[in-house]
């Protein structure tokens, strides 16, 4: 069957004027992408890897340098205006709303901009208010409200005109662990209600792998794969994925990751134990000799090593090169 | 976007704009930015009139009483000037980088317009508000208080001249605000100096303190291109401080600098609209 299309670019560029004699930085490169309707797409991807640049562009914030970015088949250049009725943006970290206004009446002046009926707004954001647990708060000023009741009014305002489209940069920074899931819940609930799309980035691969029907993981502007979780992990990572335990930490990461046949590295270190764990993604099993006489050449001593489910994370690191912390 | 839509952004902005900005809840605050500020101002300058009267023995009081008259007039006014001025050169300023709400308004059907325009309003009732309360005060103080007999009767003010002569004046400073909220969604420094700036210049060139024709000759073209020059001169004449031969000229050619402000308003409000989106400015931070 086939779906339809909610996003689409074609070949978006979008170059930023850099620092006076160091050229251009190109935010955004050659990116196709294609995001259907009911479906969530995250885009995973370093800082500055122009996850946000690509978000503004198709939230009409900002325009693309070259290429097409379609929204509902509608250009985002020129037919802004019919495209913003459809859609909403939600940035983690800010926190739009004036502080000497209720939680209810920040809501409502954004419900207003989108010219909702008096019944129908006063309903929606009765629901949304329900749905974020926010009713212990409706009269509250604004700026007495904690961060991460704050980031809820936010999520509140950015379902307010029920978009078709919505657009989520890092939903969950700053958000503590029961109210990420809950966000997490509450954006699969609304995406079952129909003919909607979410467009989000996070920095939490379990959350991307939880969350959302299609990654793309994104560097220095390009798209480097696009696809399920769960087809990402058995496509990039082909099955390998080791976990060794050694001690001490290698004095040399770099000539770890240098061997050939090595994907991708991460090391996390247990600092009471004095164990480090290095998670590998391996070309072939075969790479694991010479990985292991380099790490006793080292001078670390392996204390236990095995394969492991390879997991989102290890499909970002070798992708994109680094682990991230 | 339909007007119905556009009416409703516009009123709910206006309704948010008057709970932030309004100091009617403080009566110390409202006292200062709505009396206090225009009030000291229109009563520095008239004292030095009426001192400047009583040194010139041979002063003809009735000419000083009547400029008195003009110029309480003239400095009434002027607060719709100051207000409009002041709230609109920092609006996209403080809602882009204190409040974080412009970009999320930019991408609504309506874009920036209903929200500046109902914002601006607010700048505008309270700009009447101070001119009501700086007249009565004035006659209050002058003719109460002093019994100085200023030709100043403010029940015997022709609305019919008066009314028409304000609204146009209303949308060209509306218009020239729109200027002001262009530089400011493009500029991230100009915020505090802009509102003082503008206001000052159509203080010392809308003939507000004194009439143009004592300004150099190099600088009265400016004055006479300003729709607040027109603005007071058609103020004075519906209170009978100037001739009422020339009112029709006067809202005439305030109408023309207010449709010709009205243009440059928009595109300059859209060439800045343009800019900030090739650039991303509408999520820009504060640079300090
Ligand atoms: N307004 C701007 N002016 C100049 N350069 C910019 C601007 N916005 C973004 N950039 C640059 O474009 C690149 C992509 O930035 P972007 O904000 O899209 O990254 P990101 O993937 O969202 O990163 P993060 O995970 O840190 O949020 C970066 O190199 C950034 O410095
Ligand atoms: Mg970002």
């Amino acid at each position: 069957m086939k779906r339809d299309l909610s996003i689409e670019t074609k070949s978006l560029r979008r170059l930023f004027k850099g620092i006076p004699g160091k050229g251009d930085v190109v935010a955004l490169d050659q990116v196709d992408l294609e995001v259907y309707d009911d479906e969530i797409f995250g885009l995973l991807g370093p800082n500055g890897a122009g996850k946000t640049t690509l978000i503004k562009i198709l939230c009409t914030l900002l325009l693309p340098t070259e290429g097409q970015a379609l929204i509902k088949g509608l250009d985002v250049v020129k037919r802004a205006s019919q495209i913003r009725r459809i859609i909403n943006l939600v940035s983690g970290g800010e926190t739009p709303g004036y502080g000497i206004l209720s939680v209810k009446e920040n809501l409502w002046f954004f419900s207003q901009l989108y010219g909702l009926p008096r019944d129908f707004a006063k309903d929606r954001i009765a629901k949304l208010v329900d749905q974020l647990e926010l009713q212990d708060y409706l009269n509250t000023r604004m700026s007495k409200l904690s961060t991460g009741y704050k980031q809820r009014l936010n999520l509140a305002r950015g379902f307010v005109n029920d978009p078709a489209i919505l657009f989520l940069d890092e939903p969950t920074l700053g958000l503590d662990v029961l109210s990420a899931r809950h966000l997490r819940t509450l954006v699969k609930d609304w995406i079952r209600t129909g003919g909607k799309t979410v467009l989000l980035t996070t920095h939490y691969m379990a959350e991307a792998d939880q969350l959302c029907d299609r990654v793309g993981i994104i560097n220095r502007g390009k798209i480097l794969a696009c696809d399920t979780p769960q087809r990402l992990k058995t496509k990039v990572t082909g099955g390998a994925t080791w976990k060794i335990e050694i001690t001490p930490n290698l004095s040399e990461l770099e000539s770890v990751k240098s061997i050939p046949g090595v994907v991708g590295l991460s090391t996390t270190d247990n600092i009471e134990t004095g164990v480090t764990t290095l998670k590998l993604v391996l070309e072939e099993e075969s790479v694991m000799s010479d990985l292991l006489s380099k790490i006793r050449e080292n001078g670390s001593k392996v204390l236990n090593m095995g394969k492991s489910e390879p997991t989102l994370e290890d499909v970002y690191i070798s992708l994109v090169g680094t682990g991230m912390e | 976007m339909a007007i119905a839509d556009f009416v409703k952004s516009a009123g709910e902005s206006f309704r948010v704009g008057w709970k932030i900005e309004s100091n009617w809840t403080d009566p110390v605050l409202f006292a200062t930015y709505q009396v206090i500020r225009p009030l000291a101002s229109l009563l520095i300058v008239a004292f030095i009139v009426i001192i400047g009267a009583s040194v010139g023995a041979s002063a003809n009081s009735a000419f000083y009483s009547q400029y008195l008259a003009w110029l309480i007039v003239g400095n009434a006014f002027y607060a719709f000037v100051l207000q409009i001025m002041l709230g609109m050169a920092i609006l996209v300023h403080v809602d882009r980088t204190r409040y974080e709400v412009l970009k999320n308004i930019y991408i609504s059907p309506g874009t920036l317009h209903p929200y500046v325009i109902g914002r601006g309003l607010v700048s505008v009732v309270n700009g009447a508000v101070s001119v009501i309360l700086t007249l009565l005060f004035s006659v209050a103080i002058f003719n109460g208080l002093l019994h100085m007999n200023i030709p100043l009767n403010l029940l015997n003010v022709n609305l019919l001249m008066l009314l028409p002569a304000v609204i146009l004046g209303i949308v060209s400073l509306l218009a020239i605000g729109y200027m002001l909220c262009a530089v400011n969604i493009v500029s991230n420094r100009m915020e505090f100096i802009l509102g003082d700036s503008v206001s000052g210049i159509f203080f010392l060139l809308g003939g507000v303190i004194f009439p143009i024709a004592l300004l150099p000759s190099y600088v009265q073209p400016i004055s006479n291109v300003l729709p607040i020059t027109y603005l007071l001169n058609a103020v004075r004449e519906s209170f009978g401080l100037l001739p009422t031969a020339s009112y029709m000229s006067d809202l005439a050619y305030l109408a023309v600098t207010t449709l010709v402000t009205l243009i440059i308003g928009i595109a300059v409000f859209r060439l800045a609209e343009q800019r900030a989106k090739k650039l991303g400015l509408f999520d820009r931070k504060s640079e300090y």
